[in-house]
């Protein structure tokens, strides 16, 4: 297992490399200019000149894709910010833990809602529960989230004053940011554990269960809902991994100074130190929550560790004899 | 079994570990209301300041509001009067038409204690000059011929006669800063992030990019004391978002709210402010090139639009009129008085009749660049809807702000939409000055008027005799207006909204506001 992980942490260097070089041709071929940005537009053309030669913007793009390479990989240097002048690693460190923070509550938040909602829509298919709680994971994916994220302020904020409308500097304010990512998931969540449990609980080994006399909720929880798990993990990572970088429209309206609302800025005023930052920590944040959702695969279903052990065997056997 | 229990681990262990570096606490949300006898302003503010040291930041117009917090100017901006009135200068007087000399207090100190003398404003202006970020605020002064006299008296030099110097100075650019305080604060890069420089009313305290600044009362404020403890500027980048906090009680003040949200607000509990300025929207033609080079399509366009319907739905109310490219509260300005044709009129079948003479007779297509907010969103589409109507097409596009400017800047453009603010006419005038580039005003039309134009706008620059520059003045709009190198689509107001007891809210030269005066009733 620690071979495997070692080598899905390797698969992340080309992964991350991959990323610079495909947001460095972007920043190449979008139109603007950042050194007006930096000194605005309506400063002298040599004063312009000069920051794009201390910017290095005049070298040849492979010498400065190359040297941004070696800062990255040699200093962990993601340069300054355009348009603070302070280093990105230090600007990024600030938001990550807070977006971290909003997108694990909010996924915990969905999945505890989420789970039994889909769970009790799979055992009572096509009560008026199963079509009730369908309706409201419709209602939860449908809904625009800029409109769900104003509604619950002007509710929960302004009419009956429960959380405050915006800062997260207690507890309070951070519940309408959460509520408003983790509810928006929801939909999709327990739709997922629906159709997965659907499938699970006509299998054999379900049958087989009751036939043994096991309780309901045993049956249920333990043989059902664990072998359904793996479709609901697979997706709660993505939704992590897509969240970490894409809680925008919350952390706008709640302005929560998070990594999303950092990127969307950056990518406005053409920022590109701080775009090229951002996404290289989000790569290696997705790539590590991708490695766990593997990990968690193993943990939950242990034929996959099996097979993953087998495969082993197979091999080591293999080059003994060719040996 | 080992392996679930490691990732579940893992997995309560991440969020535990987010909570605590996000320096959680556990007390609620402190709100906007004050405590305990101390007094507290939050306000909601759209954007994140990209540094608090002004001279050396190219964009100091989002910083408006929190520069007037820190700095305080040579002279303070009274907008009801349209005047100027003392605050670190306590007198002035012209020793010539380029020099001036201000006589300064005494007892003016840094927020690090250091004295402040004539000494910094020639270090403020020098400083200011030379980091060419702001440039258009600092070019104008003649360095080599500004001096300090002694400690309280100090001369400043203009290049040229500058009639409208002080709407300038007074200008949260030309905030004076201690030069001893910006050295032992690190200079001018450390000031960026922790400004101990400025003499305003409240001190800085803290700033966490993107999320808020907190300042402090100044206590060796050289003015009347500042009424609030702390003031609080949180950033809320979304306008419905920040009337919400106004109206939940998180916030005391909003700026620029949405209009239609205005309406639904209790008045009782809020007070609206609604401003008229010196700023106008303003459609640029780029004259450089086919189709709009050609006078007789400018002016058709000009006629095919619907000026006073345009400036209703658009502003909501909250705006103004206007029939010259210089706003009508503008010192320079001159109500069109018949002795030119003004083509700033709706008449559909006279701009058909003057399209088909043009060098456009079967109409045209051209795109409309803008960077979106509701008030160019909305003129984009009401010009889109009333070209059609004469054949002419228009294709809309929303820009990005640093695409837009590059754009306008480089002559890239069919059309665009831009509020000037500046209330100084010459900067409007040089968006049609001819002999000035387009990169060099950043922006503007490429349009070449007559000789007649220049000699004017030469004879305007060295006129200090009010009556007699604005009689020029009137000569010069007379010209640009007929040959309709813009649009003027009306200026709109300067709108904040906040809780009905609170008082003393100005209004800079730039229609910037300053809340560093504000007390509550």
């Amino acid at each position: 297992m620690l071979k495997y992980i070692v080598k899905r942490l390797l698969w992340m260097i080309p992964v991350i490399l991959g990323v610079l070089c495909i947001v460095f041709v972007l920043s190449e071929i979008t139109p603007g200019d950042p050194v007006d940005t930096l000194v605005g537009a309506d400063a002298p053309p040599e004063v312009k000149e000069a920051m794009r030669e201390k910017l290095g913007l005049n070298d040849p793009v492979y010498v400065r894709f190359a040297n941004y390479i070696v800062k990255v990989v040699t200093k962990a240097d993601l340069g300054n910010s355009y348009t603070t002048n302070q280093p990105v690693a230090k600007e990024l460190m600030v938001r990550f833990p807070i977006t971290l923070k909003l997108t694990l509550w909010s996924i915990f938040v969905a999945l505890v809602i989420s789970i039994p909602l889909g769970l009790i829509s799979a055992v009572k298919r096509y009560s008026w529960i199963d079509n009730l709680s369908m309706a409201l994971a419709l209602f939860g994916v449908s809904i625009p989230q800029f409109w769900f994220g104003l509604m619950t302020m002007l509710i929960f904020s302004v009419k009956l004053k429960w959380f405050p409308a915006s800062g997260i500097d207690g507890t309070a304010g951070w519940v309408l940011p959460v509520a408003m990512i983790g509810i928006g998931n929801v939909g999709n969540f327990a739709r997922i554990t629906r159709s997965s449990m659907l499938e699970v609980i006509q299998q054999d080994y379900i049958r087989t269960a009751r036939a043994k006399g096991q309780k309901e909720w045993i049956v249920i929880v333990k043989h059902g809902l664990r072998n359904a798990l793996i479709p609901i993990v697979a997706n709660v990572g993505n939704v992590l991994g897509i969240s970490l970088g894409g809680a925008v429209i919350a952390e706008t309206i709640f302005s929560v100074n998070g990594v999303g609302k950092y990127m969307l800025d950056a990518i406005n005023a053409r920022n590109w130190p701080s775009v090229q930052g951002g996404l290289v920590l989000l790569a290696i944040s997705f790539s590590i929550i991708m490695l766990l959702v593997d990990l968690l695969y193993a943990a939950i279903d242990p034929r996959l560790k099996s097979e993953f052990k087998a495969k082993n065997k197979i091999k080591s056997r293999r080059k003994a004899v060719e040996a | 079994m080992k392996m679930k229990k490691i990732l579940a681990v893992v997995f309560a262990a991440a969020i535990l570990l987010s909570t605590a570096a996000c320096g959680q606490k556990a007390a609620p949300a402190p709100s906007a209301a004050s405590t305990k006898g101390t007094q507290k302003l939050v306000v909601a503010h759209k954007a994140n300041p990209t540094g608090l040291f002004h001279l050396t930041i190219n964009n100091v117009s989002a910083n408006g509001p929190i520069d007037y917090l820190i700095y305080d100017t040579l002279v303070a901006y009274d907008s009801t009067k349209d005047s100027f009135n003392p605050s670190i200068a306590t007198k002035w007087e012209y020793i010539d038409d380029t020099h001036i000399k201000f006589t300064l207090r005494n007892d003016v100190v840094a927020h690090d204690g250091n004295k402040v003398t004539a000494k910094d404003v020639i270090y403020t202006l020098k400083t200011g000059q030379e980091s060419n970020k702001v440039a258009n605020y600092y070019d104008r002064f003649n360095l080599a011929e500004c001096k300090a006299v002694d400690d309280t008296t100090v001369i400043i030099a203009t290049k040229q006669a500058d009639p409208y110097l002080f709407y300038t100075l007074a200008n949260n650019a030309l905030g004076i800063v201690c030069e001893a305080a910006v050295k032992a604060g690190g200079g001018p890069d450390a000031q960026q992030q922790k400004p101990t420089a400025g003499t305003g009313p409240y001190k800085f305290v803290s700033w966490e990019s993107g999320s808020k600044l907190v300042f402090a009362r100044n206590d060796k404020y050289w003015g009347e004391k500042p009424y609030f403890d702390t003031i609080e500027v949180r950033i809320i980048t979304d306008a419905s978002a920040r009337v919400m906090n106004l109206e939940s009680g998180d916030v005391d003040v909003a700026f620029d709210p949405v209009v239609s949200q205005i309406k639904s607000l209790d008045t009782k509990k809020f007070t609206v402010e609604n401003v008229k300025t010196k700023a106008s929207n303003i459609a640029f033609f780029n004259c450089t090139k086919a189709p709009f080079n050609d006078v007789k399509v400018r002016q058709a366009v000009a006629l095919a639009l619907d000026y006073e319907s345009n400036a209703q739905v658009s502003m909501e109310g909250y705006g103004y009129v206007t029939d010259s490219f210089i706003p009508n509260l503008n010192q320079a300005y001159a109500k069109p008085d018949g002795s030119y044709t003004n083509y700033y009129k709706y008449n559909v079948e006279e701009a058909k009749k003057l399209l088909k003479e043009s060098s456009q007779p079967n109409g045209f297509t051209f795109t409309l660049k803008y960077m979106e907010n509701s008030i160019f969103t909305s003129l984009a589409q009401l010009i889109q809807n009333q070209l059609k109507v004469i054949g002419i097409t228009v294709n809309l596009a929303p820009t990005a702000s640093s695409v837009f400017y590059t754009d306008a800047s480089n002559g890239n453009f069919d059309m665009y939409l831009a509020a000037p603010s500046n209330p100084d006419p010459f900067v409007l005038v040089n968006y049609f000055d001819g002999r000035i580039s387009m990169q060099k005003a950043s922006g503007g039309t490429g349009w070449r008027g007559p000789a007649e134009l220049d000699a004017l706008i030469d004879q305007a620059k060295v006129t200090m005799d009010k009556d007699a520059r604005n009689a020029i003045f009137k000569k010069i709009q007379a010209i640009i207006n007929e040959n309709v190198p813009c649009l003027v689509l009306g200026s709109q107001n300067r709108v904040l909204v906040c809780k009905s007891d609170l008082t003393g809210i100005r209004y800079t030269p730039f229609s910037d506001i300053d809340l560093s005066h504000c007390s509550r009733k």
